[in-house]
This record gives C-alpha cells, sequence and structure tokens, in this order.
C-alpha cells in the first residue's frame, strides 16, 4: 500500500512537469499535444494508484486535474468521465468536493444534451445530499431537477421515483399541499399502469395522511374520490384504518386513534415517516379541542 | 391421633384396619367433602370422578392453547402476506424503469447499427473505383428502413403486451373478488370447524368466546384470501412483464454483437486504407 502511494506521488510529480515544460516556445510547437496526453494519462495512472492506496482524497484530486486537462483540450466525454470518477472518491471522503465534481459533470452533460445522464447525477447529488451531508433543502433541489429532466426524457417511471423522495420530504418538512399533489398525481398515473396499480393503495394512503394533517374534511372527501378510482382501495387495510382514523377523529378520541395505530402496525410495520406525520396528526387531534 | 393419622392420609379409600374407632368429634367436625378418608363406599366413585374432571380440565386447556395459537399464526401469515405484496409491489416499479432503460438502449442500438451503415458505405467508396460505383447503383434508399422496424416491433410488442394485461388483470380482479364469497365458505378448515361448533355440547358455556375465537380467525382467513389473489395477480403481471424484458434483452444482445462486429471490421478496414 505505501509503496503505491508513493509511486501515485512520483506520477503526479512526472504530470506536472510535463505540463510545465510546455512553456517553452518550441516544446508547445513541437511536442505540445503529446504532452498533454501523457500528461492526462499519468494523472489518470497516478489516481489509479491513489484509489489502490485508498487516499481517496489525492485520487480525487488526481481525476480533478486529468478532467480539466481533457477540458481543455475539447475531450468533454473524457472530461466527464474523469469527474465521475472524482465524484466516486471524493464520496468516500469529502462529500462536498464530490457534489463540486457531479456539479461540473453536469455542466458538461447539459452542452452536450445527455439529458439522461445529467438527470440520473442530479439524482447521486440529492443522495449525497441525504445521507452524508444532511441538507434536505438542496436534496430536495436535486430531486426536483432530476424528475424534471427525467420527465423530458419521457423515463417517468424514475421521475416519478424522484417526485416520491420529494413528496416524502416536503410532507416531513410541512410542506403538506406539495407533497398531497405529487401523490395525487403519480397515483392516478399508476393507476393506468397494469403493473403499478399494486402500489396506488400506498400513494392514496400517504396522500390522505397529508391531507388529514391540513383538514379532516378534505380528508374525507379526498378518499371517496380515491374510492371511486380505484374500487380496490376499499378493501384495503389501509382505508380502514383511515376511516378508523377519521372517526376518532371527529370524536376527539387520542386513545381509540393509537389504539388503532397500534393494531395496524401489529401486521404490517411502519416506517418512520408514517409515524412521524402520524405522530402529528395525533398532536392536531390533542391541540384541537373543536374540530368542526 | 387417630383422626390426625386419616386427615394426613386423605386420599386412601382403606383406613388402617388397627384402629376402627373413630371419635365420634373429630368424625363430625369432619366435612363431607369427596377427598376425606371418613367417607366409606362412595369414596371410589368421586375419585373417578375428580379424575375426569381433571381430564376435561386439561382438555380444556389444551383446545384454548390451540385456538390461541391458531389465531396468532394466521396474524403472523397476514402480516407475511403484506410483506410480500409490498416486495412485489416495490419489484414491479424497478421491473418497469428497467423495461424503460432497455427500451432506450434498443433505441440507442438501431442508431449506432444505422450509423455504421453509413459509413460503411463511405469506406467501400474510399476503398476503390468499383466501390464507389457499387455505391452508386444500390443507391439511398436501402439505408433507413430495418432499423425503425425493429424499434416499432420491439415498441408495439411491449405496448400491445400492455394493453393486453390490464384487461387480463381487471377481469382477474373481478373473478377473484367473486369467488372470495364462495372461496371462504367452501374452505375446508372452515366447514370442520362448523361442524365442531354444532356437535359441541361439552363446553356449552364457553361456546361464546369460542365463536368470537372463530369469528376471528374466519375474518382472518379471508383477508388472507384477499392476500393471497393479490399475491397471485400480481406475480402473473410480474412474470409476464420478465417475459417480455427477457425477449427484448436478447434482441439488444444481437443487436449489440452486430455492432460490435460491424465496428472492428470498420476498424480494420480502414486501417489499412491509412496505411496505404
Amino acid at each position: 500500500m505505501a509503496d503505491n502511494e508513493q509511486k501515485a506521488m512520483q506520477l503526479m510529480a512526472e504530470a506536472e512537469k510535463k505540463l510545465n515544460s510546455l512553456i517553452g516556445f518550441f516544446g508547445s510547437l513541437f511536442g505540445g499535444s503529446s504532452k498533454v496526453e501523457e500528461a492526462m494519462e499519468c494523472y489518470q495512472r497516478a489516481a489509479n494508484m491513489f484509489k489502490m492506496a485508498k487516499k481517496w482524497g489525492a485520487a480525487g484530486n488526481a481525476f480533478c486535474e486529468a478532467a480539466s486537462l481533457h477540458a481543455k483540450a475539447g475531450n468533454k466525454h473524457d472530461a466527464a468521465t474523469n469527474y465521475v470518477d472524482a465524484a466516486n472518491c471524493f464520496k468516500k471522503s469529502d462529500p462536498n468536493e464530490a457534489v463540486n465534481s457531479l456539479l461540473k459533470v453536469i455542466e458538461i452533460y447539459t452542452d452536450m444534451g445527455r439529458f439522461t445522464m445529467v438527470a440520473k447525477h442530479h439524482q447521486s447529488i440529492a443522495e449525497l445530499y441525504e445521507t452524508e451531508a444532511v441538507d434536505l433543502d438542496r436534496a430536495v433541489q436535486h430531486y426536483e431537477q432530476a424528475a424534471d429532466y427525467f420527465k423530458g426524457e419521457e423515463s417517468n417511471s424514475s421521475a416519478n421515483k424522484c417526485m416520491l423522495k420529494v413528496a416524502q420530504y416536503a410532507a416531513q418538512l410541512e410542506n403538506y399541499d406539495k407533497a398531497i399533489q405529487i401523490y395525487e398525481q403519480v397515483a392516478f398515473s399508476s393507476l393506468e399502469s397494469s403493473l403499478l396499480k399494486y402500489s396506488c393503495k400506498g400513494y392514496f394512503f400517504r396522500a390522505a395522511l397529508c391531507h388529514l394533517c391540513v383538514d379532516v374534511l378534505n380528508a374525507q372527501h379526498a378518499l371517496e374520490h380515491y374510492q371511486e378510482l380505484y374500487p380496490a382501495f376499499q378493501d384495503s387495510r389501509e382505508y380502514k384504518l383511515l376511516r378508523v382514523l377519521i372517526d376518532h377523529m371527529e370524536e376527539q378520541n387520542v386513545d381509540g386513534f393509537t389504539e388503532a395505530v397500534k393494531d395496524y402496525d401489529s401486521i404490517s410495520r411502519l416506517d418512520q415517516w408514517y409515524t412521524t406525520i402520524l405522530l402529528r396528526i395525533k398532536k392536531r387531534v390533542e391541540d384541537n379541542p373543536d374540530l368542526c | 391421633m387417630a383422626g390426625r393419622q386419616y386427615v394426613t392420609d386423605p386420599n386412601t379409600p382403606f383406613f388402617s384396619v388397627d384402629d376402627d374407632d373413630v371419635d365420634d368429634e373429630t368424625f363430625l367436625r369432619h366435612s363431607k367433602s369427596g377427598s376425606s378418608g371418613y367417607m366409606l363406599p362412595n369414596n371410589s366413585y368421586h375419585q373417578r370422578n375428580s379424575a375426569l374432571e381433571d381430564n376435561r380440565l386439561q382438555l380444556l386447556d389444551r383446545k384454548k392453547a390451540i385456538e390461541e395459537s391458531t389465531l396468532q399464526s394466521s396474524q403472523r401469515s397476514i402480516s407475511l402476506l403484506r410483506d410480500s405484496e409490498q416486495i412485489g409491489v416495490a419489484a414491479a416499479e424497478e421491473l418497469i424503469r428497467q423495461r424503460e432503460q432497455l427500451e432506450r438502449t434498443e433505441m440507442r442500438l438501431d442508431e449506432i447499427n444505422n450509423t455504421l451503415r453509413f459509413s460503411q458505405k463511405r469506406i467501400q467508396g474510399i476503398k476503390s473505383v468499383f466501390g464507389s460505383f457499387k455505391n452508386y447503383l444500390s443507391g439511398k434508399s436501402g439505408e433507413r428502413i430495418p432499423g425503425p422496424s425493429f424499434k416499432d416491433s420491439g415498441s408495439s410488442s411491449g405496448t400491445s403486451k400492455k394493453i393486453e394485461t390490464p384487461n387480463q388483470l381487471a377481469s382477474h380482479l373481478e373473478n377473484s373478488r367473486e369467488n372470495l364469497g364462495s372461496q371462504a365458505r367452501d374452505h375446508p378448515g372452515v366447514m370442520i370447524r362448523d361442524l365442531g361448533v354444532d356437535g359441541d355440547t361439552w363446553s356449552q358455556h364457553k361456546t361464546s368466546s369460542g365463536q368470537n375465537l372463530q369469528n376471528v380467525v374466519d375474518r382472518n382467513l379471508e383477508d388472507m384470501c384477499t392476500s393471497l389473489s393479490h399475491l397471485k395477480g400480481l406475480a402473473e403481471v410480474l412474470g409476464e412483464e420478465i417475459d417480455c424484458q427477457n425477449d427484448m434483452l436478447d434482441r439488444i444482445n444481437d443487436k449489440t454483437d452486430k455492432a460490435d462486429f460491424t465496428i472492428v471490421q470498420q476498424n480494420k478496414e480502414i486501417k489499412k486504407l491509412l496505411k496505404k
């Protein structure tokens, strides 16, 4: 491992030397392009050695240098590939640097018009903001951009995937209207596909819960609307739970509410998002003495 | 003293022959319970009765335990079925994404193959005079046609399958919902339980709670029926989707091989031309 790193440092030094040797007039005339290419190659090899030695920061830097050289030489594809490699290395050490590299990649691909790749990289950035460098606002922003690009390229299921994440975080940040809109939209478009029909009840459930956070009457209307569109929704456990919850909310019965939720949880686990939203609804019942 | 001997050993139906004399007072004080040693000829009868009573209580306990475990296992089954449904739904969404990617890949491969055909013509033109003459004769007609036909056949077969499956699925769902009522009734377990409840004259006082349990278990079984029919529908649709994607993958494989081969050949020809 140690000598890999040393080899890598040597290669970096070599590459820099090659670049510096271009300063002379004759150097740039005669051996210009091949020197640059050799330098690029040296940087890439150095970066690979750093990767083997697990020095992610140095590897990322080396890839960035190679990429900028490619960009100057006009090889956009290679530049983009190197920036992606740099981002992968940075993911393990410094998420912000990774985001920077990915932003550069996005610039290059947008110029080339490869919007699918742009969308995928926006999604990667959003995932980074979700997990490593937690910044929900920017994550939501990037997910939205990714969804727009996906829709532009007619990849509707990938677009839906990103929009669902946006809705999830919107609901967590109490932006219920947006969440409701997105869930309903995705559910209505899923109704038409034979495969995606089965996931509709999940989306209707989430949309109805967000309605409940805002207003009970809205929730009831929404439930009836969903029932008309998707009759099988009525037989599902989710619909029954929602009915019970609405009844308890109208009667201000907090214990019954908790009981019903516990009952449902014993059959199928409710994950953290559901628990948060249900807790908020429960607080509404406790705080608001008169819901009429 | 004599009394104490009898009291400490209540289950023996026979006294010790040593002392036939029983104290009057102790005799009178001793109550007429079935387990008392003082009771003379009725003792064995009560003994048998108590053994039967114990047996009965034991069997009732076992019945309760079995009912409890049935109820719990039915609840566990329901939750497992729902988990499977969730997993199936997630798999379906992934499959659809994959299908979109495969379709895009196929489109791009068609474009690649078209471009390669163009470049082949150019190379032929460069190679020799005869080559360019051949080009002129074959004309520009036969270039674009094969590509879009592949694309259309691919996407049309995909969409036709999609149109088929909603109808199949919708009819399937309706059938399953109709059958649900009759299924629940015809289920052998339910029928046996019905007979069991009728013929159970023993524990009359327990029938009310027993029937409650029966109802809950029946409802759980109905839920399981619904879940299973959902799962069956989902599995069928997933299977069809996977078959369709398998076909797409085969086609993509063929096209990639063709493109690969063409590129290698063209590389060789260009190298030859450059050396010339």
